[in-house]
This record gives C-alpha cells, sequence and structure tokens, in this order.
C-alpha cells in the first residue's frame, strides 16, 4: 500500500505532469507520421532522458508510447493507411465509417476502447503482480542468469524469421557488449589500448543505429509521402462514446483475448487486433454489418490494441522478458537508470512498478483526448514528405548518440549500426535480439559469475534448482521448437 | 500461351539466391566480428574470457556455416530453415489478415529498392556523418536539411525553412539550452573556435 502511494504521490509532480504533456504531444505527431512510429520516436529519446530522474523519463517514454497507439488509428480511419502495423485492423471498419460520413464518431469510439483497454491493461497488472512477486521471492542468481537466456532465446525465436537469424542476432548483441570494462572482470577487454573502446560500445548509439537510422533510410529509399487526399472530419463525438458503452461485453471479451496473447512474446497487438475482430465479426448480431462501416468493428479490434499492453508489461516488469520491441526499449530506459530490469525491479522497486501502470493508464486518457481533440491539426501531418521526415530523424539521431556520452566516435558507431541494421531488416536479421543481447549480456554474465561463487557444487547449480531447472527446460523447448513440431506432425501426415 | 521457363541454379530460384547473397551485407561482418571476440578472449584469464569465447564460439560457428552456405547454395550447411515459434506466428497474422481484410483493404505491395536508390540514400547518409564530424551540430543540421532535399530533388523553400528552424529551436533551444545537452562543433570547427576564445 505504500508503494502505491509513493506512486500516486510521484504521478502528480509537475515535473512528471510536464513531460507526460510533451510525450503525448510527440506521441500524436509521430503516430500520424509515415514510417517513424513510437518505437523509433523512445528510442531517439532515450538518451535525452539519460540525465532526467527515472520519474520524468519514464513518464516521457510511455507518453509518447501510449498516444502513438491512439495517433495510428487516426490514419486508418481517415486515409485507410494504418498508422502502424496494428492498426490495419483499425481501417476494415474505420474507414468504411469514415466514408459514410461518420469519421468522428469512428475516431471518437477508438479514443474510447483505448482508455478502456489502458485501464484493462493496468488492472490486469495490479492483479498479476503480487502472484508474480510470490513466484520471483523464489529466483537467486541462477535464475537469474537462466531468466536473461530463456529470455535472448524467446525473443530470438519469435522475432526473427528463422530462429538461427534471431539467435545469431542475439549472440552479436552479448559480444558487442563484452567489449570495454566491466565490474565482475575487474578490467577491459577488447579495448585496442584506446579510450574509447576502454569504456566500451554503449547500448544508445546501437540502438539509434539499429532501430532509427535504419528506417529513416528506408524511408528515403522508398520516397513519396502516406496520403495525398483524406476524408473530411464529419460525424457525432458523443455517438461514439456511446456506443462504446453499449457494447460492454465485447469491451470486455476484446480485453481477455488481448491480454492473453500478449503474456505471449512476440505475438503482439496485431495478432490480438485481427483474433479479436474475427470473434467479434463470427459471434455478434448482424456480422454481415462488419467491414461496412459497423463501430463493433472498430471496437473490438481497438480494445484489443490497447488491452494487449498489460500481457506486454507482466512478463517485461516482473522477469525481464519483453514482449515487444517498444518493451525492450523500456528496459534500457531502465538500465541506463541503474535499475535492474525483472525480478529485482519488483524485488526492490515496487513503487516503481506502480507508477509504470498509473502513467501507462494516464498517457492513454491524455493521449485519447489529445488525438480527439487535434485530429484537424494531426492530419495535416500526414502530408508531410519522406524528404522532410528522414534529414530530421538523421539529424536526432545523430544529436542523441553525441548527448549520450560526448564521444563523436558514438555518431560513427550510430552511422554503422544504422546502415548494418536496415540490411538486417532487409534480409530477415531482426535488431530486437541484438538490443536484448545488449541488455541482458551483462546481467547474465553477473549472474553466472554470482551463482558459481555460492555455490557448492560448481556448474551443476544451474540444474540442480527446481526453478533454474524449469527455466532451462524452457529454453530447450523454445529452440528445439522446430524439431519438436516436425516429430508431432509427422505421424498426422502418414496417417493422412 | 508461352510457359516461362523457371530458372535454378541447384535448388534455389534467381530470387532466393540473389536475396541469399544480400546476406552477405550481414554475415561476413558477423562472423568477422564474432572471430575476433572468440580469438581475443584466450587472451584473457577465466573469468574474462567465459562469456567471449562460449558466445563467440557459437557466433562463429553459426555465422561460420551460414556463410558457407551463401557461397554454396547447394550445401546443406547452414540452410537454417527452422521457423521457430516467429514463423508461427507469422502464418497466424498472415492467415487471419487475410481473412479479415478479404476485399476491404489491398495492402500495398511492398516497394522494390533498386542498388541505385540503396546506394543514393547510403551515399546522403555518410555525407551527412562526415559533416557532423567535421564541422558540428550547426551546420550539420543545415547540411542534412537542405543539402540532403536538394540530392533528392525537393527543393520547397517554405517547408525546408520551417524544418531547418525546428530543428534548431529542438536542437539548439531545448537540447541545449534547457536541457543542458552539450553541442558538438566538429573536429575542424572546435579548434578555431576554441582559439578565438568563441566556446
Amino acid at each position: 500500500m505504500e508503494q502505491i502511494f509513493a506512486a500516486l504521490h510521484a504521478v502528480s509532480q509537475g515535473q512528471t505532469l510536464l513531460m507526460m504533456v510533451i510525450g503525448v504531444l510527440i506521441g500524436m505527431v509521430v503516430g500520424v507520421l509515415p514510417g517513424i512510429g513510437g518505437v523509433q520516436t523512445m528510442v531517439l529519446m532515450l538518451p535525452f532522458t539519460w540525465k532526467m530522474d527515472i520519474i520524468p523519463a519514464l513518464s516521457l517514454l510511455l507518453s509518447i508510447y501510449g498516444t502513438a497507439k491512439v495517433g495510428g488509428s487516426l490514419t486508418a480511419i481517415l486515409f485507410n493507411i494504418p498508422g502502424d502495423n496494428p492498426n490495419a485492423v483499425t481501417l476494415i471498419d474505420g474507414y468504411p465509417m469514415a466514408k459514410n460520413g461518420k469519421a468522428r464518431t469512428a475516431i471518437a469510439a477508438s479514443a474510447t476502447v483505448s482508455i478502456i483497454g489502458g485501464l484493462f491493461s493496468c488492472i490486469s497488472l495490479l492483479v498479476f503482480l503480487p502472484l508474480m512477486y510470490q513466484i520471483i521471492l523464489l529466483f537467486g542468481p541462477a535464475e537469474f542468469f537462466m531468466l536473461a537466456l530463456f529470455g535472448l532465446t524467446a525473443i530470438s525465436a519469435v522475432s526473427a524469421k528463422t530462429i538461427f537469424k534471431g539467435l545469431l542476432t542475439g549472440a552479436i548483441g552479448m559480444l558487442i557488449v563484452t567489449i570495454g570494462f566491466h565490474p565482475t572482470v575487474g578490467y577491459a577487454r577488447y579495448s585496442l589500448g584506446t579510450f574509447y573502446l576502454r569504456e566500451g560500445i554503449h547500448m544508445i548509439p546501437v540502438m539509434l543505429g539499429t532501430l532509427g537510422m535504419s528506417e529513416a533510410i528506408k524511408i528515403w529509399m522508398e520516397g513519396g509521402s502516406v496520403v495525398t487526399k483524406g476524408i473530411p472530419l464529419r460525424g457525432s463525438i458523443l455517438e461514439g462514446i456511446m456506443a462504446c458503452f453499449k457494447n460492454i461485453p465485447l469491451i470486455m471479451r476484446s480485453c481477455l483475448i488481448a491480454w492473453v496473447i500478449g503474456v505471449a512474446p512476440g505475438a503482439g497487438a496485431t495478432v490480438a487486433g485481427f483474433i479479436s475482430y474475427a470473434s467479434a465479426a463470427k459471434t455478434c448480431k448482424n456480422p454481415e454489418t462488419f467491414g461496412k462501416g459497423d463501430v463493433r468493428g472498430v471496437i473490438a479490434g481497438d480494445t484489443a490494441l490497447n488491452a494487449v499492453s498489460g500481457g506486454d508489461f507482466l512478463p517485461t516488469i516482473t522477469i525481464g522478458i519483453p514482449g515487444s520491441t517498444a518493451m525492450a526499449i523500456l528496459l534500457v530506459a531502465l538500465a541506463l537508470h541503474g535499475i535492474s530490469p525483472g525480478p529485482q525491479l519488483v524485488k526492490l522497486r515496487l513503487d516503481l512498478v506502480y507508477f509504470i501502470v498509473f502513467i501507462f493508464f494516464i498517457a492513454h486518457i491524455f493521449g485519447a483526448l489529445s488525438v480527439v481533440g487535434f485530429s484537424p491539426l494531426v492530419e495535416k501531418l500526414t502530408k508531410l514528405r519522406a524528404e522532410m521526415i528522414s534529414p530530421i530523424v538523421i539529424i536526432l539521431c545523430f544529436v542523441a548518440s553525441y548527448n549520450a556520452r560526448e564521444y563523436w566516435q558514438d555518431m560513427l558507431v550510430t552511422t554503422v549500426f544504422g546502415i548494418l541494421g536496415y540490411y538486417m531488416r532487409k534480409y530477415g536479421y531482426h535488431p530486437v535480439p541484438l538490443v536484448l543481447g545488449l541488455i541482458l549480456g551483462p546481467i547474465a554474465e553477473i549472474s553466472f559469475f554470482q551463482a558459481l561463487a555460492f555455490s557448492k557444487n560448481g556448474i551443476w547449480v544451474f540444474f540442480t534448482r527446481i526453478p533454474s531447472l524449469i527455466i532451462f527446460l524452457c529454453i530447450l523447448a523454445v529452440i528445439l521448437w522446430p524439431y519438436i513440431e516436425k516429430l508431432y506432425k509427422k505421424p498426422k501426415t502418414s496417417d493422412g | 500461351m508461352s510457359k516461362q521457363p523457371k530458372i535454378k541454379r541447384g535448388e534455389l530460384s534467381i530470387k532466393e539466391l540473389k536475396e541469399l547473397r544480400g546476406e552477405l551485407w550481414v554475415i561476413p561482418p558477423f562472423f568477422i566480428f564474432a572471430l575476433i571476440i572468440f580469438l581475443g578472449s584466450f587472451l584473457y584469464k577465466f573469468e574474462a574470457a567465459m562469456v567471449p569465447m562460449l558466445i563467440g564460439g557459437i557466433a562463429v560457428i553459426l555465422a561460420g556455416m551460414r556463410f558457407l552456405h551463401i557461397l554454396f547454395p547447394k550445401t546443406k550447411i547452414g540452410e537454417f530453415k527452422e521457423a521457430g515459434l516467429a514463423g508461427e506466428f507469422d502464418s497466424l497474422e498472415k492467415k487471419i489478415k487475410e481473412e479479415t481484410l478479404k476485399g476491404k483493404y489491398e495492402e500495398e505491395p511492398e516497394k522494390t529498392i533498386t542498388f541505385r536508390q540503396e546506394k543514393r540514400a547510403l551515399i546522403a547518409l555518410i555525407s551527412c556523418f562526415v559533416v557532423f564530424l567535421l564541422f558540428g551540430h550547426l551546420v550539420g543540421i543545415f547540411f542534412t536539411i537542405v543539402g540532403t532535399s536538394y540530392y533528392y530533388g525537393f527543393k520547397k523553400k517554405r517547408p525546408l525553412l520551417i524544418s531547418l528552424i525546428a530543428m534548431y529551436i529542438i536542437v539548439y533551444i531545448l537540447l541545449v539550452k534547457l536541457l543542458e545537452g552539450p553541442m558538438f562543433f566538429g573536429l575542424v570547427f572546435e579548434p578555431i573556435l576554441e582559439s578565438l576564445d568563441l566556446i
């Protein structure tokens, strides 16, 4: 209870609210901009939050994340183009609604369910946190080491096209952080006698390159703008809000579907949105109206897009395994402020966990209200051309990478990883395992030696402790899944 | 109607082969980096060498096998077709999308990016880096916005001026003055400005 009050006190601080307002404004803009989304903006903002206190830093980042999602629905409704991949579900009914003169109704419905979805996410987190807390109290260094490995293998398996590509990228991430000074080792490795390498290659320039600059290069190559012509804003906002309250059972069902999907790392908002939409289209009365401008379609899809965050946050906060790229960035933000993501966070900074929950919910409210209120202004931003957006992202990448440690070499690292990141994406090597390798590499290394130091039976400590053994079996299951699946499927085909 | 012959080399079509060759942008740097870390680990004591040796070794083997497959596509070594859970989610997502979006939304076919376009963008990016490095933030911002826009044939003065002013406000006023961020004047400009006592 004490921690909840501490978190509420932190939320009410002036600096927190100011950062939230800034975050909401930024999130709203980037939500509708072509090519650049909430994730890229969170990366660009990371170096500027480094010198801030953790509370305002998280306020800024979570506000951007929460608002960008709502902004993405706006372009789906008005222009039939999803702001981000998951928003594709919004356009199925959102765009026909806009064509029928109900654009405002669709936007209001989307914004209302984003608040409800956000609320559900927070409640689900508050309910399951104590349970997870009891489980992680059983964890020691051996389990932390196994969890770090599990996080890496799980995200490698789900974020890349083939498990090999994910594992290789994750391993490279872990190798990058071996460069430089390490506390358990006591001296710098691979420094080649240079001061820069003795300090190590920092995760910020690498992330800016792979997640931010690579995207800017792609925008340059593709060119053009999102839209040339949109649909005028018509319809009633109140009608959209009332439609949500008339469909509470549908919203609840979508929330539950999304939560279950969110807990599984990698499944994400897109799958949640479409499963929820498909379920609504199959089970609701008059299903023939779905796809022709039925507000229930917008409600089902958008509720899931926002409710999925609860399931997404839970493994991120409690065991340090991010369910999505945005969650990986959140882990980096925590790590930059000296807070170990995962079990340590719940054990030592429960107030911060509650703060994250509250701020995320408030960001949803602010974001939804702003998108409804400023939609005519925001709509104009979609006409910005690629030739204008790319240079802005590149400037911010350079400035942000220099800002992190004041080394010009960091700008070089950003450029190199920007080019590498572009080709990695192009050929199916997703950069998220690399980023996760950067975060989890040091955690794994420290926990490994701690576990060995406290152990009486050497390396066997990882297999004699039950929680550690269970996590190890999960790692094996993730890696061996394709082979297990083959064994499972073979008898079926031979029967058939 | 004439049937177009399917051109194959070994087991792969020309498109697949091209995609595989494209991995040369990724795999050799990964392989060389992992090899350096792996071999370098032998210079350190057990505690320091353990992780780089283990992870480096795994990375060298994986990247090496893939490299071999790229060079000799007929070989099964390094083929790594196993989709893992990503493939499961991908196919699930694709299936649901197909079912729900059928006839309602036509996803734009992915634009084919030519090597020429890639070269153009990389030249622009590297030029921006060089200008940022030599002349710092202030000149770098100007060059990145105006120079690259002209390079891409976008010459509308008003939007360029607006984004230029906006970036100077964001970087100089917001980040440097208000958030007390560092200002970089470049490897060429910094000594000059310092000698003139301007910074």
